[in-house]
């Protein structure tokens, strides 16, 4: 690769977490960099590596980028143990933005969440001002009942051609029916419920919060949750908000959750690539504007606590 | 709670590699160090936590661990359309010559997984390195068999990810079995790569009296079982042990799917003493 140039680091308190930094090797950064983190249990490369792959592609396009593992997951240590994770992750975040900071001299950043990840990202834009822009990908979903009943329908035609459908209805049973303990999910942050209505209420007042603060917001959801999305389907009644007025939209019927085939990551990348780029560039237009250059990029807006506290436990996806 | 992991790059300027080194935490760590062959694409991303674990452990127990990323993959520089064996059996060399660097007195163990382990066999054939000992954990032996599993598993993430799943993987698996793939779980395979697993076959793979080798495999496979026992016939200093874990090697890390199974953790640290 040498369109790009990769600084391992450890950083944030006691030196707990592990990341990558990725540079142009030919150019000096844009003024916005990019940060990449865990989804789920994956470690900071991301599902299939599509975090250095997308990170090699930003660099190939002039911006810098750090992926790192929160703490206690992949090679990060686990120091803080005095708060929950939705406040760790958010003081994780902090400290990656104050290394970038620190290292290149970038106040502005672009947040990549992937599943779990986006309830973290959207928690640290809410309290952090160097965020200017959140890719959500596959993160809070809530179809309504018109959509659900066409997801069920269309499977239920799909099943007898399908050899896999079996097998996913015996799980199903299983889970559902027998309360066999293999088959039920662990408690943990990837599977706890919260009510769908709590959960909604806490994404969309954030989101409507962020979207006042002129943050860029994409939400991108994938074929793993249904098969077509006819307008925004997957978002629910929170289409009507103010934020959605303003966000970008994308349903990626040939991408699935966990990036299993090229081309399916070559859609992701480039759709979130080229909007991180164009969110850098319009930012960067804002930044020399006279009504705008005066005022703090890096100012904490409110504490990390105070963010937690408003906010649902759990992340919304489930694996069909 | 001290950092004993750094991670770091190395290796020649054209081709840095990444790696993460465990220091012994012992004041006066053992004679044996230990460098980790990953295996190759998805089956890499799902060990990780478990070498790392085991890394740590290793350290405590005073054993320096080094592990590292094949170039183009993991956090390793380069492009998954560069992979072949070749090459990564000389990355395996300059991981070899780094630990070596960091613990110039020490006994230098291979622990290899799948795909790892078969480079780490390439790589201890051609005596630049000087390994004492390769643990093998379910070293891929016949790459066409293994590239025909990884198409399988590959049409079964598709069924398990999508809403509704493409048929056209399964048709394809169903009409061209043996058919090397180009793409696998989201990983893609160079050309060079595919015909070098193409031609990858239990007979090519031979070990030499340089190390002892130590190989674990499930009960019930033959395959493997059989060229352990071909390689004693030849008067290799080779040992073949049967363990059962419960590590789905291509699994993604969901709850219910074991990322660092106990049993596999304990077994790989005894085999660096047996």
């Amino acid at each position: 690769m040498n369109d790009a140039t990769q600084s391992p680091v450890r950083f944030g308190a006691g030196n707990s977490l592990v990341g990558m930094v990725t540079t142009p090797a030919h150019q000096a950064p844009a003024t916005t960099a990019c940060l990449m983190f865990n989804m789920g249990a994956n470690h900071r490369v991301g599902p299939r590596r599509i975090n250095v792959k997308l990170a090699h592609s930003l660099a190939a396009r002039g911006m810098a980028s750090l992926r790192f593992d929160l703490g206690g997951v992949g090679d990060s240590d686990a120091f803080d143990s005095a708060h929950d994770l939705q406040t760790r992750s958010v003081h994780d975040l902090q400290a990656a933005m104050d290394l970038i900071e620190r290292m290149l001299g970038i106040r502005q950043f672009v947040i990549v969440g992937l599943c779990s990840g986006v309830e973290h990202a959207v928690s640290v834009a809410a309290v952090d001002n160097r965020v200017l822009a959140l890719s959500l990908f596959d993160g809070f979903a809530f179809p309504e009942r018109r959509a659900r009943w066409e997801r069920t329908l269309r499977r239920a035609l799909a099943a007898p051609a399908h050899p896999s459908f079996p097998g996913k209805a015996k799980r199903w049973l299983l889970r559902h029916l027998t309360g066999n303990p293999s088959a039920k999910p662990l408690p943990g942050f990837l599977t706890e419920k919260q009510p769908p209505e709590v959960m909604a209420a806490w994404f969309g007042s954030m989101l409507n919060r962020l979207a006042e603060r002129k943050v860029a917001l994409q939400l991108l959801y994938s074929g793993s949750l249904h098969v077509c999305d006819r307008d925004r389907d997957q978002i629910g009644a929170l289409a009507r908000e103010p934020f959605a007025q303003v966000m970008e939209y994308q349903f990626m019927r040939n991408v699935d959750h966990t990036f299993c085939t090229a081309e399916g990551q070559q859609i992701y990348m480039q759709t979130v690539g080229d909007w991180a780029l164009a969110c850098a560039r319009s930012a960067n237009a804002e930044r020399v504007s006279p009504s705008t250059s005066a005022s703090p990029i890096s100012s904490p807006a409110a504490s990390p606590a105070a963010a937690a506290a408003e906010r649902p436990l759990c992340g919304a996806y489930a694996p069909q | 709670m001290p950092v004993t992991a750094h991670p770091f790059m190395f290796g020649p300027a054209s081709r840095q590699i990444f790696g993460i080194f465990h220091a012994a935490e012992d004041a006066q760590p053992g004679d044996t160090a230990v460098l980790v062959c990953p295996p190759f694409g998805q089956e890499g991303l799902r060990t990780h936590r478990l070498f790392k674990v085991l890394a740590e452990r290793l350290a405590r127990a005073g054993i320096a661990t080094l592990r590292f990323d094949f170039h183009g993959s993991g956090d390793s520089p380069g492009d998954e359309t560069d992979g072949e064996l070749d090459g990564w059996r000389r990355d395996l060399c300059s991981a070899h010559e780094e630990l070596r660097r960091r613990m110039p007195a020490s006994r230098i163990v291979w622990v290899g997984a799948r795909l790892g382990a078969t480079i780490a066999v390439l790589a201890a054939r051609n005596g630049r390195c000087d390994p004492a000992r390769l643990v093998l954990w379910e070293p891929v032996i016949d790459g066409r068999r293994y590239a025909r599993s990884l198409r399988e598993q590959h049409v079964a993430a598709i069924d398990t990810t999508f809403c509704i799943p493409d048929l056209a993987w399964r048709r394809s698996l169903a009409r061209e079995p043996d058919a090397m793939p180009e793409e696998v779980l989201g990983t893609l395979l160079s050309p060079k790569l595919r015909a070098q697993l193409g031609a990858l076959a239990p007979d090519s793979l031979t070990l030499t009296a340089l190390h002892d080798t130590l190989v674990l495999t499930p009960a019930g496979d033959e395959h493997t079982a059989q060229w352990a026992a071909e390689q004693q016939s030849r008067h290799m200093p080779v040992r073949l042990a049967y363990f059962q874990h419960r590590l789905d090697w291509t699994s993604d890390p969901y709850p219910n799917s074991a990322m660092v199974p106990a049993g596999a953790l304990n077994r790989l640290q005894g085999a660096l003493y047996e």
